[in-house]
């Protein structure tokens, strides 16, 4: 694993906005823009390296249903602050009907310095982003700079796949409808919905668009309805199940979720299931599991244990996004009590490569290992300002 | 001889109408249709404040702004519109009595992590 620096093509910016990534720059708190999509340098990986990285990534996916599987078995849903009976029921449904439930992705972030083994930091996924940028402009930057050359990168052909092969899973006769919400200035959720509905289609199946904020409830017919006031029968959101099992229309998703084999009338995609993976609380059930485990990293529910004298430790709130509401405690800090639920991972700060802390989104379609995307900041904590790199290997 | 070991990579990607779409939201002049507003700017009688597109089109500023699709400009002030592009089959929400919509969403940024 190596960072080469390379000077980026002259017209970088309207190639990548043309391939999907619209927000190729990012407004600083000091009003500056500066590049998220960064080709001002690359990584090297070997084929070696590559490999090794996939199969640990498909171990960590194995082992993080198994996880899954022993908070449903044990009843663990209170570690995770899953405490509303009713979503206990449709998670714990949706966990043993997975089998007649479509799943599409989640992206692994992992500690990597090309040295050791690679270490989880988090799973994302129920809604992860950053997808775009690694399935489409770091495939056309390797086919431009690097023709001929490989990257672990077969996103776009694994979810077209995913879609293709889940198809009979779809209620028939109805357009799957793919949400995001307009909440979401950036157009990052926007095009990151784009993108997974452009896949569905060239998997032959027939897709309608939505905001989260425009779909509506027919209180005649107790249904879902789209903005022709057509019945919802399946969507995709890119939209947590935390926010869908709580907000005004909660009640509604859970009377009417199809949670596998037609048992509703409205199917969401990712499934209720994926909350228990993307539950930074997992970090801690892995660890009780596969204690000692080469990938992981010790991490408990209850409080920092002997992280907080030995290695410090990160306190994870268990439903935090973008690195939000993160803390870093070095060995010895006073002790802090932060104010909501969180796991607390051992301290194993990122790598830096020329001064930048990279951290490395290992992207799993359905089952299998499906690619990578380079994230790099300036800080610890991989955050809103972080900067998007392309790899190849070579 | 050829070199026979298995690719990780895509062999190819198309992206379809989403190059369009992307081409359309970044177009360097605003569509007649589209504006970028500052979506906590709202009144009821005016709708939404128009501001750069520079809001719109760049990650992370300090203001909340947004496309605004269709609806009428009065001044530099916008509404009757939606924040959702429209797109062929999706009308309006008027029609529907007994509909109520609005019901995710309130009040939350990005949804991605």
């Amino acid at each position: 694993m190596e960072r080469r620096t390379i000077t980026p093509r002259p017209d970088w910016q309207r190639t990548v906005e043309e391939q999907g990534l619209i927000y190729p720059l990012t407004r600083h708190p000091d009003g500056s823009l500066r590049p998220y999509w960064d080709e001002s340098a690359y990584y090297v990986f070997t084929l070696d390296e590559a490999e090794a990285l996939e199969e640990t990534v498909g171990e960590l996916h194995r082992m993080c249903l198994a996880a899954a599987g022993h908070i449903v078995a044990k009843g663990r849903f209170a570690d995770l602050g899953i405490t509303d009976p009713r979503v206990v029921a449709a998670v714990t449904e949706a966990w043993h009907r997975r089998a007649e439930l479509p799943t599409v992705y989640g992206r692994f972030d992992l500690r990597y310095d090309g040295t050791g083994p690679a270490k989880l930091l988090e799973y994302n996924a129920d809604t992860p982003t950053s997808l775009v940028e690694a399935a489409s402009p770091q495939w056309f930057w390797m086919e431009e700079r690097f023709p001929g050359a490989d990257q672990w990168n077969s996103l776009h052909e694994r979810l077209v796949d995913a879609w293709r092969e889940q198809a009979a899973l779809l209620p028939p006769g109805s357009p799957l409808h793919f949400a995001h919400s307009s909440a979401d200035e950036l157009g990052e959720d926007l095009m990151t919905v784009a993108y997974l509905k452009e896949t569905a289609e060239q998997a032959g199946l027939a897709t309608d668009w939505i905001s989260m904020e425009e779909i509506g409830w027919d209180t005649l017919s107790g249904r879902f309805v789209d903005n022709g006031l057509r019945f919802i029968r399946a969507v995709f959101k890119l939209y947590p199940w935390e926010w869908l099992t709580t907000d005004a229309f909660a009640g509604h998703v859970l009377d009417t979720l199809d949670n596998g084999g037609g048992s509703g009338t409205t199917l969401w995609i990712e499934p209720a299931w994926k909350m228990l993976l993307s539950n930074k609380a997992l970090l801690a059930v892995l660890w009780e599991l596969y204690p000692g485990h080469p990938n992981l990293l010790p991490a408990h529910l209850d409080g920092p244990r002997e992280l907080a004298r030995t290695t410090g430790y990160v306190a994870k709130p268990l439903l935090g996004r973008e690195g939000e509401g993160v803390t870093v405690h070095e060995p010895g800090a006073p002790a802090a009590v932060p104010d909501e639920p969180c796991c607390y991972q051992q301290l194993a700060p990122l790598p830096a490569f020329d001064g930048n802390h990279v951290v490395l989104g290992a992207w799993t379609v359905r089952d299998e290992p499906a690619g990578l995307g380079i994230r790099e900041s300036s800080g610890l904590i991989t955050d809103g300002y972080a900067r998007f790199l392309p790899h190849v290997i070579l | 001889m050829a070199n026979t070991r298995a690719q990780l990579r895509s062999t190819t990607v198309v992206l379809g109408g989403m190059g369009l779409l992307a081409a359309a939201l970044t177009a360097c002049s605003s569509a007649p249709d589209k504006r970028c507003v500052d979506r906590d700017s709202y009144r009821l009688a005016k709708g939404y404040k128009v501001v750069s597109d520079k809001n719109c089109r760049s990650a992370k500023v300090s203001l909340n702004g947004s496309w605004y699709y269709g609806g009428k400009k009065k001044g530099s002030w916008v509404t009757g519109g939606s924040f959702t592009k429209p797109s062929k089959g999706s009308g309006g929400s008027s029609g529907g009595g007994g509909v109520h919509r609005g019901g995710f969403g309130a009040g939350k940024g990005g949804s991605g992590g």
